[in-house]
């Protein structure tokens, strides 16, 4: 009968096992995804790039003129690929908040859709 | 790895047959019984039923979507703490374990051979076999007869518990090299195949090695790899794909502090744009070239590398590569957001006037000092001082001085004749640039890379490219074709043998394919290392006696040097052997030699014969290994670089100058010397022959006075110091003493040469030639001279045999199928025609 005892374990291995992949590996896909996402906007917004050449003149012209191009252009550059970087965290945070509620929210409109009274929400 | 600790646990193994059995029955049942109701929960829209078939659905997708996936991944293996393997087993890997112990356990047998043979259902283990030009289904079938044979159930459960833990551990092990995700079917194969005695002799009877077969298992990794990284990978190994299309192209940096630079744009081609194109960027060997580059280009003074090494070595393959870690971000930060640009020189000087080449190079130079973010490559650097057009001396000129300002690096690449040629001397140069040697890569890298190739290579064509055809051609290439480096020599053979078997409609390329068309390439028949090759050394003496008469004592000495190199116990880091002839003219030296050339290197072709006596004055020494200054190639050096397995035959070799002999001494001392355009030439796997007639009134008078030769051995060696210096005479493997011929030698000799004469004429005109003693006789005192021995045997047999067949052939009086005999009357040859 060892193997009834084996199912029953296999039953429980499985849940335990989707919630670790829901949860562990869906945060380790969403971050790996953010973080790739976010290095190939770096291509092209270079934030980190902008702020280590914040006072340097645009593209060598070294008169004043290019050093105070240079400064507003990269200021504006270091907010522009700011805000798009904070756009992006929010949204695959919220995406992520997202699914990790799914489940949550189905258990909620089970219990719901069986007249079992919540305030969980 | 000392703070984890590795174990493997697997409950389900646990279970018996029937519990294993059954466990797979009641989760199939009940797997199509959750995706039956999750249907139709979805599709009743009764809140009830609903809400619930969502989250099962969602539960069963994630059991699909993980369906050949561990439970947990090798990547983040945690650095300490206790591991049980089993969470890092592939579903089909364990699933391969769990139906051997089955089998074991009903039908009994040894569980290493039920291992190997469940191995056997996965893609990967059979892609393995294939590649190895073995039909998976043979072994499966040799595994099958020794299952049959083998006692039954030997072991106990325990033991079996045991064997599998062993086998799973090892195979972790190889699965953490390898860097995979989980413990996959290949790497339990590798396991076993190095662990099972039985199924290692199975391998055996197949002639695989462990290392073979790991080897083998690489194109089913590297396979997975491509797979997961489709469109993530450079198409590309060596150098670059071609011209790319439709890549942007970025003219500023991402700092904005880059200039764009139109005119060098013009005449160059920009290398991080093809490998942000994905065209360039795969380095297997010349790590360590690499690391040395970068270093050089990213420190302050003199950042400029000049790469020196042989064309096709691979030179370019490295800037490539800097290419792609640049798109990569992953270089120091000197080089961070460069653009690594080549230059073109030859378009460079195109269609340009003196003033124009100046103005194009200055115009270029202010350009990438106003960039600030170029990285300059130019290719064959020594393009900018050839002095044979007085561009190109104007160029050198005026970049040098830009390139030694440290205002940018650059990086510069050479051969090592041009090198040598144009810009050792030239010190300005030589100051401006450090200069790393590139040198070929390993056979072991080559075949890494010609994997890859290949893999990628098959994609487009239906031919499938074995393991063993990319060894070969690696391995004869490093024998046969030594023009190129590895692995471009290999890769054009293996490319060349791939466009035959697509001719022959053959649907796996195989290493006899590569051996034929190296064979036609060499018009040698390449000869097949291993068992055959020592059992024809052990008879080597009578196949010498085959074609050279007597000389027993010349024979035999060459055989035990020649099985001494072969078994191993030679001096490592000379030639094969260096033998010295000694003996009187026509008595067999020369033709012993030709006999080696063909036993050892597949033809009387491998021999490179030299006359010494064009080599009695001291500046001949420059015409042996050549000169750079009037760039010739070396008379000795040049085809032994080209045929490194080749017999070099030095005739009348006291007669050379004695700084010509000198170099011998470091030749047959080191095996390699440094020819007069700086390579190194290697003589490892040459024999070398030195004739001479030093002291042959000598020999001919012991031999009459009655002394054996042992005794004339001892003494002439002792006499041939007044030709040779005592060092360079103990720097040969053997010195070896011919004797006169005898009438009777002569006359088997002319036998030898009549009945070659029979068997050519038979082969070509179906013409039957016979002898009778009479005029072998003949034709053998005809042939023998005093003087010459029987060298006059040949142009004897050529005036008084073939001459007069010529003439009967011509006028139609012998044709195919005719019979001939030849025999002697009053004084004459008579041929008659018996039919």
């Amino acid at each position: 009968m060892d193997w009834i005892v084996y199912l029953f374990q296999l039953f429980f291995i499985r849940i335990g096992d989707f919630l670790r992949h829901w949860y562990v590996s869906g945060f380790h896909a969403f971050t790996d995804w953010t973080v790739r996402f976010l290095e190939l906007l770096d291509r092209v917004l270079a934030l980190k790039v902008s702020v280590r050449y914040w006072f340097q003149p645009l593209f060598q012209e070294r008169s004043v003129f290019g050093y105070l191009i240079g400064f507003f252009a990269r200021t504006i550059r270091i907010i522009f690929a700011s805000v798009i970087y904070t756009l992006v965290i929010l949204i695959a945070f919220g995406i992520y908040l997202a699914w990790i509620l799914l489940p949550i929210w189905l258990v909620y409109k089970i219990v719901q859709a069986y007249g079992i009274k919540t305030d969980i929400f | 790895m000392e703070s984890r600790q590795i174990y493997f646990k697997e409950p389900f193994l646990r279970l018996g047959v029937i519990g294993q059995s059954l466990v797979h029955v009641f989760r199939f049942a009940i797997t199509l019984v959750l995706v039956v109701a999750a249907f139709i929960f979805i599709l009743s829209k009764i809140p009830q039923l609903f809400w619930p078939g969502v989250l099962l659905a969602i539960f069963l997708g994630d059991a699909f979507v993980h369906q050949d996936a561990g439970k947990r991944e090798l990547i983040r293996l945690p650095s300490k703490g206790r591991i049980n393997a089993a969470d890092y087993l592939a579903p089909s890997s364990l699933d391969a374990i769990a139906t051997a112990l089955r089998k074991e356990q009903v039908l009994g047998g040894d569980y290493d051979l039920w291992l190997a043979k469940s191995l056997f259902d996965f893609p990967e283990v059979i892609w393995a076999f294939e590649r190895l030009d073995i039909e998976p289904a043979e072994v499966v079938q040799k595994i099958n007869d020794y299952l049959a044979r083998e006692p039954k159930a030997k072991l106990t459960r325990e033991e079996i518990d045991k064997r599998i833990d062993t086998v799973v551990l090892q195979a972790f092990a190889k699965s953490l090299d390898e860097v995979s995700n989980y413990v996959m079917p290949a790497d339990v194969m590798w396991a076993l195949s190095s662990m099972s005695e039985n199924f290692s002799k199975i391998l055996n009877l197949f002639n695989i090695t462990p290392t073979d077969l790991d080897e083998a298992l690489v194109f089913g990794r590297v396979k997975q790899t491509f797979k997961k990284r489709a469109g993530g990978i450079s198409i590309t190994i060596g150098g670059l794909a071609g011209q790319m299309t439709g890549v942007r192209h970025r003219t500023v940096n991402r700092a904005w502090t880059s200039r764009p630079t139109p005119t060098l744009d013009l005449f160059g081609s920009d290398f991080t744009d093809i490998a942000r194109a994905g065209q360039t960027g795969f380095l297997i060997g010349h790590e360590k070239v690499y690391e040395r580059m970068v270093n050089v280009l990213s420190r302050g003074n003199r950042p400029n590398a000049l790469l020196l090494g042989m064309p096709g070595v691979g030179k370019e393959t490295i800037v490539g590569h800097l290419a792609y870690m640049i798109t990569r971000d992953k270089v120091p930060l000197a080089l961070f957001d460069k653009r690594l640009v080549s230059l073109d020189v030859a378009a460079l000087t195109a269609n340009a006037d003196q003033p124009e080449l100046q103005r194009r190079i200055s115009q270029i130079f202010s350009e990438i000092r106003a960039a600030g973010n170029i990285i300059l490559y130019i290719p064959n650097i020594h393009n900018l001082s050839r002095t044979s057009g007085e561009h190109y001396l104007s160029a050198a000129n005026v970049v040098l001085p830009l390139i030694i300002s440290n205002d940018f690096p650059t990086i510069g690449t050479v051969g090592p004749q041009e090198f040598r040629e144009y810009i050792e001397k030239d010190s300005a140069f030589m100051d401006a640039f450090e200069v790393i040697r590139v040198e070929e890569i390993s056979e072991e890298e080559a075949v890494r890379v010609l994997i890859y190739d290949t893999l990628m290579s098959e994609k487009n064509r239906r031919t499938v490219i074995s393991l063993g055809a990319i060894k070969t051609a690696v391995s004869l290439s490093r024998k046969y074709f030594r023009e190129k480096p590895l692995p471009s020599s290999a890769s054009d053979l293996l490319r060349e043998a791939w466009a035959y078997a697509l001719d022959n409609k053959a649907k796996r390329l195989t290493s006899d394919m590569v051996i034929k068309i190296a064979e036609e390439k060499t018009n040698i028949p390449v000869r097949k290392a291993g068992k055959e090759e020592a059992a024809q050394l052990l008879n080597i003496e009578n196949l010498i006696h085959q074609r050279l008469v007597d000389q027993n004592e010349a024979v035999a000495a060459v055989g035990r040097s020649l099985r001494e190199y072969r078994s191993g116990l030679a001096r490592k880091g000379g030639p094969i052997a260096a033998f010295l002839f000694v003996g009187p003219t026509g008595v067999g030296k020369t033709e012993l030699a030709k006999i080696l050339a063909e036993l050892q290197f597949g033809s009387e072709d491998a021999m490179v014969r030299i006359d010494m006596s064009e080599y009695q004055d001291e500046s001949s020494y420059g015409r042996l290994i050549g000169t750079s200054g009037e760039n010739l190639g070396g008379m000795l050096t040049d085809p032994v670089r080209q045929k490194p397995y080749s017999l070099v035959l030095l005739d009348e070799f006291e007669k050379a100058h004695s700084d010509v002999l000198n170099l011998f001494l470091q030749i047959f001392d080191d095996g390699r010397v440094t020819d007069g355009m700086g390579r190194v030439v290697d003589f490892d796997n040459t024999i070398i022959i030195a004739t001479s007639n030093a002291h042959s009134t000598f020999i001919k008078a012991s031999i009459d006075e009655g002394k054996t030769m042992p005794v004339i051995a001892d003494e002439l060696k002792r006499k041939l110091v007044d030709y040779f210096k005592p060092e360079l005479l103990n720097r040969f493997s053997e010195v070896v003493v011919f004797k006169s011929l005898s009438e009777k030698d002569v006359e088997d000799i002319a036998k030898l040469q009549l009945n070659s004469l029979a068997r050519f004429l038979a082969e070509s005109q179906g013409i039957t030639l016979r002898f009778d003693d009479s005029a072998v006789k003949e034709v053998s005192r005809l042939g023998f001279d005093p003087a010459f021995g029987a060298r006059p045997l040949r142009e004897t047999i050529s005036k008084y045999i073939k001459a007069p067949l010529s003439n009967k052939i011509l006028a139609e009086e012998i044709r195919r199928g005719s019979e001939l005999a030849i025999s002697l009357e009053n004084g004459e040859f008579k041929f008659d025609i018996i039919k």
